[in-house]
């Protein structure tokens, strides 16, 4: 575009326009006294309100012209000329109209302002009314959040307001999903409430003039042993979930009395991670800092810290990062909670996922148990799962429902349906007879009745020729079959019986997998795709799959249904549909495609060795629910895979290989969480070894943990003799690399630098694992500097071999080690390897330690993923020198009194020390000192100050990461 | 997209009934012979035609908008436009390092600054984290993303976890990426609209022709306050969770004030590049006092002279600047060393 007028035209008219936003008509203020006690406003509609002369009105214009510059639009509103004052011109105007006592005046200004909630909510904070915060809906909670936000620090009384709101929301989330399961349908399960009070410790909320004082009966769970957990524990379905969310609410979302604060953890979700049970502790901080004022800082400042010992934590070299199980975590959450003066309730549920990974899983997250409980004996611990553990507790076993309950239950499902009173007792009670009292059975029964009708019902067998009830299981798959079979469509029925063989279905399945079998007379895909339309109307039937838009049965109904199909459709046609499916599969390259794959060829019964090579990292989640279906060779074959511990029996027949790849699995969960003694029983329950072990790797790693470095010594010696024969440079690399730190750990540097030379005439040129590669280095080079000065030269050179491969590829200059030093040349890290590093962090903090002061690159990315952890008080001097030198160089040369840094710092006075530094480290330790320093690192501009101060600052953080190093190598047993 | 169209879509984000209002304010016109029947992207687009028929009219309008606009990105946008009119463009030379940003203040945040160029080069994990506490500028870091996006030819849609809703997320994802995604199903749960979607999204971002100009960084926003939806706050995390395991084609994720996630492990949100942002200190207003000084006048400001301004900007502000008004005061009194 191109001005077809003259610039000073322009100009001239630009000026003309007068616009000058810096000030503010007195009509404009007017506006803004009536708009800032409106929620919103349409502006052609508002009154003017003046603080002197009360309502103004307008003969000339309507409405409010120049609201724009100080208005935001309402969002996501597809119509109405809607806005609100901008809230800092909200504010300056609502102090106005305070300050003079008009505001309720303004409020009347405009009576046409309509009566929608939010005004409505707006007007009883104004009008300083009481508001039922306990009552309102969460949507409500968030705006009237926002409302005090407008008057905060204006209006008396809303400081209370404002925090019984921030307490109220995150508990209306914490609670949301137990109001889905405990509706107006819950029906029943008195005793099993009272019992549930009773071990908490807590009168029933139903039990009346019971004051707060006398609530919750004190008494102390010293111990697991002696205090077990409650273990709520029956069928999937039957309801234990929602027995726990009806407590819950039951016992803390009660206006009247003191609640009950609570954790509620479920191991099926993302955020809890049974190969890291500090994660428990992690969530359990979370929920319980929203519930408990008093400790929520604490409690948040603990998750921050898991949430960073997680981040820094190296899964490949566990013994340089080895902490003994929580031993910060448990005793501080311990501390913490038990200053809460009630019980605190923590829930596990699903707890058979940790069940089904393995008794060495049960172990690790029931010791994290026993420990948090001796931590904080108020704490109340309920697990809830589908079946019993091996371990002390105190069990209610959650059955069916009495007879009076389930006929509550019915009663209640049925009521949308138009019939008699007497109709439907006659048909609750028919149902009883049919199915019996179990709440999954009766819900399945209740879906056919109000579909299909009560004769339908009738047709199913429930009961045996001689009138007994058959299993549970067997009367929910054929009530399931009812609704399978209910289907009209005569295609859909076929492919979903006997179609559920595949676990996922989708166009292309239908028609390249299921249409032979199933007998479907389905030849194109547009076919196929109406036909799965229209299965996926079936909403009872199937759900959409996660990850992709294919059809999934239930998969706990699948499993039943299973049972029944195998009996009952021809073999060949069960196996063609695998062979199908195999085929389909595998000419298909995502993980999706290659988990059915191993589905099938294991259920088709193909040799696991084989399968084997069709595994992919990532296929494991998708097979765990198989497990259960295959013959014994092929579960401990995928055992092994998932990472499951089979039962001990089934353990015994395990070969040599497989069992050494299941207890490496096993030792590497107890070496994770901090059991080092329990690994090496693992390891040793068999004394062989194969050539290629892994055991023989991790067994190093935790005689190291343990200190046991003659044991060690020994150990690697016999490992390196075994694989002397096995022609494996990479595996006789780890051995070595572990050989030379196990002579590290002994102090003997002349033996480890033999290893460790040796270890580097594996290396191939170039290196074929970069990781790998830098471990050896960074280890030679931190050998040589123990040795001192006369080894430099040597050590020089490695410190280029490695920097060689760190570098920018496209970065080719001849690497010159002075350059780095003095920074006349920046040293940039290959993208690719810093993205590795992030997961190897032990590897990082070595490289940052031996060569972080000629690669800036690293340390930016150490402190940023793994902070500064300072440990000691040498460390502390160490960094308080340098901070104080770095800030005497910011007040010599600049505008602070006191230097820019220790304005920064909050430290005051003339002179500040060392001294002053060291206890500003010793009250901001973790997360806090990690984030000043990295801020302050990037914002204080580098023109300020010399290149000397800032190498030495650095210098001393590198430093720090150094010392860290060392202790990681030479520790034994905290 | 032409600092023309991104001026379009900024407007476009108005309702009907709001453009109206706004056009009056501006020129003291009706929209009647434009709103009928009409798209509202349809009407701005007919609306700017119309406006640069009668030049003085077009830049009365970006003028106005440009002093008045109800957002910075209107204000931003209307500056640039404006410039191509007046034929004095906008130049740009490192986005990263700009210190106004669409005609605000861009104070402190060098590690900001440094992770977002890193985000844009990353090949994998392209998600970026910032947290910090409340009036730390998180929400005010969108500017910056905006304003690189736009120069790098990156659509950036930005979304206010606390004020939408996830059908309203899903649809503004559709407008604004031009996305065909058209079974949607609205009585649907929020859950499974957001797989629904997810896996829309997932499938057109892998697709081999997905058009360039679909690059896009969506920003998240308000992640961490405990008033924004649990359901939206799954969404974002879902989002980011699809991106650090697939590695989406042409889509950068940011996230403004990263809470607690339930949809996202331990190890996943590790692998996002991750930003700790503090609140603004009096010595990052001094600092940025004399980084436009430096740039206007290629000399540091003279330190006596530098701490007076510093203490005329921070007179009557409560410290720590850690309110919203004093945060928006100080950024008012920053605008006049520009």
């Amino acid at each position: 575009m191109q001005l077809t007028i003259s610039p000073e035209e322009v100009q001239k008219y630009i000026d003309s326009l007068q616009l000058d936003n810096a000030t503010e008509s007195s009509i404009d203020i007017d506006y803004q006294n009536a708009a800032c006690v409106l929620y919103w406003f349409d502006p052609e509609e508002l009154h003017p309100f003046s603080i002197e002369q009360g309502t103004i009105l307008h003969t000339e214009k309507k409405g409010w012209y120049n609201f724009l510059r100080f208005c935001d639009p309402v969002p996501n509103r597809s119509s109405g000329n809607w806005w609100q004052l901008r809230p800092t011109i909200r504010r300056t105007a609502v102090q106005r109209l305070h300050e003079k006592d008009k505001v309720i005046q303004a409020l009347d200004t405009n009576n046409n302002r309509g009566a929608f909630e939010e005004q409505k909510l707006y007007e009883c904070v104004l009008r300083n009314q009481t508001i039922h915060i306990n009552d309102m809906p969460r949507q409500m909670l968030v705006k009237l959040s926002s409302i005090v936000d407008w008057v905060t620090g204006i209006l008396p009384g809303i400081d209370e307001t404002s925090r019984q709101i921030n307490r109220a929301i995150p508990m209306a989330d914490l609670l949301m999903p137990m109001h889905r399961l405990a509706n107006e349908s819950f029906v029943g399960r008195k005793n099993e409430l009272v019992q549930l009070a009773q071990y908490i410790g807590i009168t029933p909320i139903s039990s009346s003039a019971i004051q707060s004082a006398t609530r919750f009966i004190t008494q102390l769970f010293v111990s697991i042993d002696k205090n077990p957990p409650f273990l709520i524990y029956g069928p999937g379905g039957v309801g234990k979930s929602t027995l726990l969310a009806k407590f819950i609410l039951d016992n803390t979302n009660s206006s009247d009395t003191e609640p009950l604060p609570f954790a509620y953890l479920d191991i099926d979700k993302a955020v809890i991670d049974l190969e890291w049970p500090e994660s428990f502790v992690m969530e359990a901080a979370s929920q319980l800092s929203t519930q408990c004022p008093e400790q929520s800082k604490r409690l948040i400042e603990l998750k921050e810290e898991l949430e960073r010992h997680r981040w820094g934590f190296d899964s490949i070299e566990i013994s340089k990062s080895y902490k003994p199980s929580a031993s910060y975590a448990i005793p501080n959450f311990g501390i913490i909670v038990g200053s809460v003066k009630t019980p605190v309730l923590l829930v596990i549920d699903t707890f058979e996922e940790a069940q089904f990974l393995g008794e060495d899983v049960v172990d690790v997250v029931w010791k994290l148990l026993a420990d948090l409980q001796k931590a904080a004996p108020n704490l109340r611990i309920v697990i809830a799962g589908r079946s019993q553990v091996k371990k002390s507790v105190i069990e209610l076993h959650l059955t069916e429902l009495s007879k009076d309950e389930s006929r509550e239950l019915l009663r209640k499902g049925l009521a949308s349906l138009n019939m008699s009173d007497s109709n439907r007792d006659s048909i609750v009670d028919e149902i009883i007879n049919m199915v019996g009292l179990n709440p999954m059975s009766l819900r399945l029964a209740l879906t056919i009745v109000k579909d299909q009708g009560i004769d339908k019902l009738k047709k199913i067998e429930t009961k045996t020729l001689f009138f007994i009830k058959l299993r549970e299981e067997v009367v929910q798959a054929r009530l399931y079959g009812r609704i399978l079979a209910h289907i009209h469509d005569d295609e859909v029925k076929k492919l979903a019986y006997p179609g559920l063989i595949v676990r996922r279905i989708n166009p292309e399945i239908i028609l390249t997998v299921l249409s032979g079998p199933c007998k479907l007379e389905i030849k194109s895909i547009q076919q196929a795709e109406k036909l799965f339309n229209k299965l996926s109307d079936e909403a009872s039937l199937m759900s959409q799959e996660e990850k992709s838009n294919a059809l999934v049965h239930r998969s706990d109904v699948r499993k039943l249904m299973l049972e029944d199909l195998k009996s009952k459709v021809p073999a060949e046609t069960i196996r063609s549909i695998h062979d199908l499916a195999i085929e389909f599969y595998s000419k298909k390259d995502d993980l999706i495609s290659r988990t059915e794959e191993i589905y099938h060829r294991l259920s088709r019964g193909d040799d696991p060795k084989l399968i084997g090579s069709r595994w992919l990292n990532g296929v494991e989640p998708g097979l765990r629910t198989a497990l259960e279906e295959l013959p014994v060779d092929a579960r401990i074959w995928l055992s092994g895979k998932l990472g499951v511990t089979p039962d001990s029996s089934l353990m015994k027949k395990a070969g040599l290989q497989k069992w050494e790849e299941i207890a490496a699995r096993t030792a590497q969960r107890y070496l994770t969480n901090g059991d080092a003694n329990k690994a090496l029983q693992v390891m040793r329950e068999r004394t062989e070894r194969s050539p290629l072990s892994p055991l023989y790797r991790l067994e190093l790693e935790t005689l190291r943990v343990l200190g046991l470095y003659d044991e060690a010594s020994f150990v690697a010696a016999e490992a390196l003799a075994a694989v002397s024969g096995a022609d494996s440079p990479a595996f006789t690399s780890v051995l070595l690399l572990q050989a030379t730190l196990v002579k590290e750990g002994q102090g003997n540097l002349v033996e480890a630098l033999e290893y460790i030379k040796e270890t580097e005439k594996l290396l191939t040129d170039p290196p074929a694992d970069i990781l790998e590669a830098l471990r050896i280095y960074v280890t030679h080079i931190r050998l040589l500097r123990k040795k001192g000065e006369a080894e430099d030269r040597e050590r020089s050179l490695l410190i280029k071999k490695m920097i060689q491969l760190i570098r920018r590829k496209d970065d080719t200059d001849d690497i010159n080690l002075n350059d780095l030093i003095t920074k006349k040349k920046v040293l940039q890290v290959e993208s690719s390897v810093l993205s590795s590093l992030r997961s190897n962090p032990a590897l990082l903090q070595e490289l940052v330690a031996e060569s972080g002061k000629i690669v800036p690159g690293l340390l930016d990315n150490a402190i940023d993923w793994l902070g500064i952890d300072v440990q000691n008080n040498l460390q502390k001097d160490l960094l308080a020198k340098a901070f104080n030198e770095w800030n005497n160089e910011l007040s010599s040369f600049s505008k602070s009194k006191f230097g820019e840094l220790a304005e920064r710092a909050g430290i005051k006075g003339e002179g500040v020390s060392v001294n002053d530094w060291y206890q500003f480290i010793a009250d901001n330790t973790g997360q806090i000192l990690t984030r000043n320093i990295q801020h302050w690192r990037r914002e204080i501009s580098v023109s300020d100050i010399k290149n000397q101060t800032i190498n030495n600052f650095d210098k001393a953080l590198v430093d720090i990461f150094r010392s860290n190093v060392d202790m990681s190598i030479n520790k034994s047993v905290y | 997209m032409t600092v023309r169209e991104l001026f379009e879509k900024e407007l476009s984000r108005f309702n009907k009934n709001q453009l109206e209002s706004i056009v009056k304010s501006a020129i003291d016109e009706k929209l009647d012979h434009l709103t009928m029947a009409n798209t509202i992207p349809k009407i701005v687009t007919e609306l700017l035609n119309e406006l640069e028929s009668e030049q003085l009219k077009i830049i009365r309008f970006l003028i106005y908008l440009r002093e008045f606009g109800p957002s910075t990105e209107i204000r931003g946008t209307a500056i640039n436009y404006l410039g191509e009119w007046l034929g004095q463009p906008v130049l740009v030379q490192d986005p990263y390092t700009e210190l106004v940003v669409f005609g605000d203040p861009f104070a402190d945040r060098q590690s900001f600054r440094d992770k977002l160029k890193s985000l844009f080069n990353a090949q994998y994990n392209r998600a970026l984290a910032t947290k910090g506490p409340r009036y730390c500028g998180r929400s005010h870091s969108r500017i910056l993303v905006r304003h690189v996006g736009q120069q790098i030819g990156v659509n950036v849609v930005y979304i206010d976890l606390l004020t939408s809703t996830v059908g309203e997320i899903i649809d503004q994802l559709v407008n604004e990426m031009q996305l065909t995604i058209n079974k949607r199903d609205p009585l649907a749960q929020d859950a499974t609209k957001t797989k629904d979607f997810l896996e829309k999204f997932r499938g057109i971002s892998q697709n081999q022709f997905f058009p360039a100009n679909t690059r896009c960084c969506i920003v998240f926003d308000h992640h961490d306050l405990p008033e924004t939806l649990p359901s939206t706050r799954e969404f974002a995390e879902l989002m980011i969770k699809d991106q650090l395991e697939n590695s989406l084609r042409n889509v950068w994720v940011v996230m403004l004030g990263l809470g607690t996630c339930t949809q996202i492990s331990q190890v996943d949100i590790s692998k996002m590049i991750a930003v700790d942002l503090l609140r603004i200190e009096p010595a990052d207003i001094e600092a940025y006092i004399n980084e436009l000084h430096v740039k206007k006048n290629q000399q540091p400001m003279d330190p006596g002279a530098l701490l007076k301004e510093k203490q005329k900007i921070l007179d009557g502000l409560s410290l720590p600047l850690e309110t919203l008004d004093s945060m928006t005061t100080m950024s008012a009194r920053l605008h006049q060393y520009f």
